[in-house]
């Protein structure tokens, strides 16, 4: 019989135990999407793993405010943003967004996947260069909905807005990313 | 093929650089770690000379006879309205609210007249310090990991046409006080908006905080302190702006 791998709910409990082993597992349970939204967020690479680092230290120093049965995942997604934005509003300035996003995939010679077969490089090109010309805010509420497939719920703990605000957001963000491409916005 | 359907596309394309491994390193960092003090902990607010707060509460605890009072309350250059129901906030963690982020020196330079600054050995650097011109409103931000832990404004006296406005519901209490001889407001209790009554009307907007604030009327200047704290420890924060 195979044990189950223990869940987030199980490791914040033995983390808030002092249990650093179980958080360590937290940690490589989200670091990858930490680390997205902090790039969607506008750090830099080096910046945004400092945003990372630092904003699961400081998750698990407010771990006694964690309330019980709370997701772990959008609550810690919304401290590694506010790390994020702290360090793109110092910076005094935010990155393209993963400019490598309109770069030809690295397959390596390999055939492309699939979901880069679906877009051509020139209409990644645009749709990259679309968005980093986007506000702030708008840049964050695709990256994370769209580039990233967060929840609406999860987007929402995440840029720290309510709920019904992601969806009227997400659709004026979508409508001027429609007219920053030059497209017929309606 | 629709937008988001592009752009889910995109993401899924994207090329994102390797993430690094952080799981050592912040178990380095958290092992026998003890939670940071407060930059706003006891003991600082503690240090805050104790000088005897002439604190004259008049609570004004009947529910139903708040609404003829309270109407025409006003602390400063903010009016107090209670309203029966409050309309719906829209939550907001978004600072802009309070205006572009400046230096001190900058907030000084904005600010009509002088400007009263937190005292660092007693409340520690703010994290933010944001400003906004009409009404002039100088606000001091710390942070914790998920949003704001206490909110400090500082409010012109200078009448421009437009004012603030504090809404509050009939689950609000309301205490009056003084502080040092000077008029003060501590509500307590259902979230309560706190937004910017322009010709247009009023643009109410409520920052995540626990809810309790204090309005300090500073000789025409208007002290507004927010965040989880107890009605002593808000006094001392906005003695604490000098």
């Amino acid at each position: 019989m195979v044990s189950r791998p223990p869940d987030d709910r199980e490791l914040v409990a033995r983390a808030k135990r002092g249990d650093v082993a179980a958080y360590e597992d937290l940690v490589r349970a989200h670091q990858a999407i930490a680390f997205r939204v902090a790039l969607v967020t506008g750090a830099g690479v080096g910046d945004a793993e400092e945003a990372v680092q630092d904003a699961f230290v400081k998750a698990y120093r407010a771990l006694g405010r964690f309330r019980e049965g709370v997701p772990f995942r959008p609550w810690l997604l919304a401290i590694v943003a506010n790390e994020a934005r702290n360090r793109r509003r110092s910076a005094g300035r935010r990155t393209a967004l993963v400019d490598r996003a309109a770069q030809e995939p690295s397959s390596g010679g390999a055939a492309p996947s699939p979901e880069a077969a679906v877009l051509t490089r020139e209409r990644r090109e645009a749709l990259v260069s679309g968005i980093s010309r986007l506000r702030d805010d708008d840049r964050e509420m695709l990256g994370c909905r769209f580039l990233l497939e967060l929840s609406e719920e999860e987007t929402a703990t995440a840029l720290g807005v309510p709920r019904g605000t992601v969806k009227s957001r997400t659709a004026r963000a979508l409508e001027r990313l429609r007219a920053e491409l030059g497209e017929d916005v309606g | 093929m629709s937008l988001d359907t592009e752009l889910r596309a995109l993401g899924a394309a994207m090329e994102w650089p390797a993430t690094p491994d952080l799981a050592a390193t912040v178990g380095a960092r958290v092992v026998g770690s003890h939670r940071r003090r407060r930059v706003l902990g006891r003991r600082p607010l503690a240090a805050v000379a104790l000088a005897v707060l002439v604190a004259v509460v008049a609570a004004l605890a009947v529910p139903q006879a708040r609404t003829a009072i309270l109407r025409a309350l006003g602390i400063g250059t903010v009016r107090i309205e209670l309203v029966d129901e409050l309309p719906p906030l829209a939550p907001r963690s978004d600072l802009s609210l309070l205006g572009a982020t400046v230096t001190l020196a900058e907030a000084r330079e904005r600010f009509p007249g002088r400007l009263l600054v937190p005292d660092a050995d007693m409340l520690g650097m703010p994290d933010e310090i944001r400003v906004l011109d009409a009404p002039a409103q100088v606000s001091y931000v710390w942070l914790e990991p998920t949003g704001v832990r206490l909110l400090a404004s500082v409010i012109s006296g200078r009448f421009v046409g437009s004012s603030f406005v504090k809404l509050v519901g009939p689950e609000t209490t309301l205490d009056e006080l003084t502080v040092d001889g000077r008029r003060a407001l501590w509500i307590t209790g259902e979230a309560h908006g706190f937004g910017l009554e322009g010709a247009s009307g009023a643009d109410f907007e409520e920052l995540r905080l626990a809810g309790n604030a204090l309005l300090v009327d500073d000789d025409g200047t208007t002290i507004r302190v927010e965040g989880d704290l107890t009605r002593d420890e808000a006094i001392r924060v906005a003695r604490a702006l000098r």
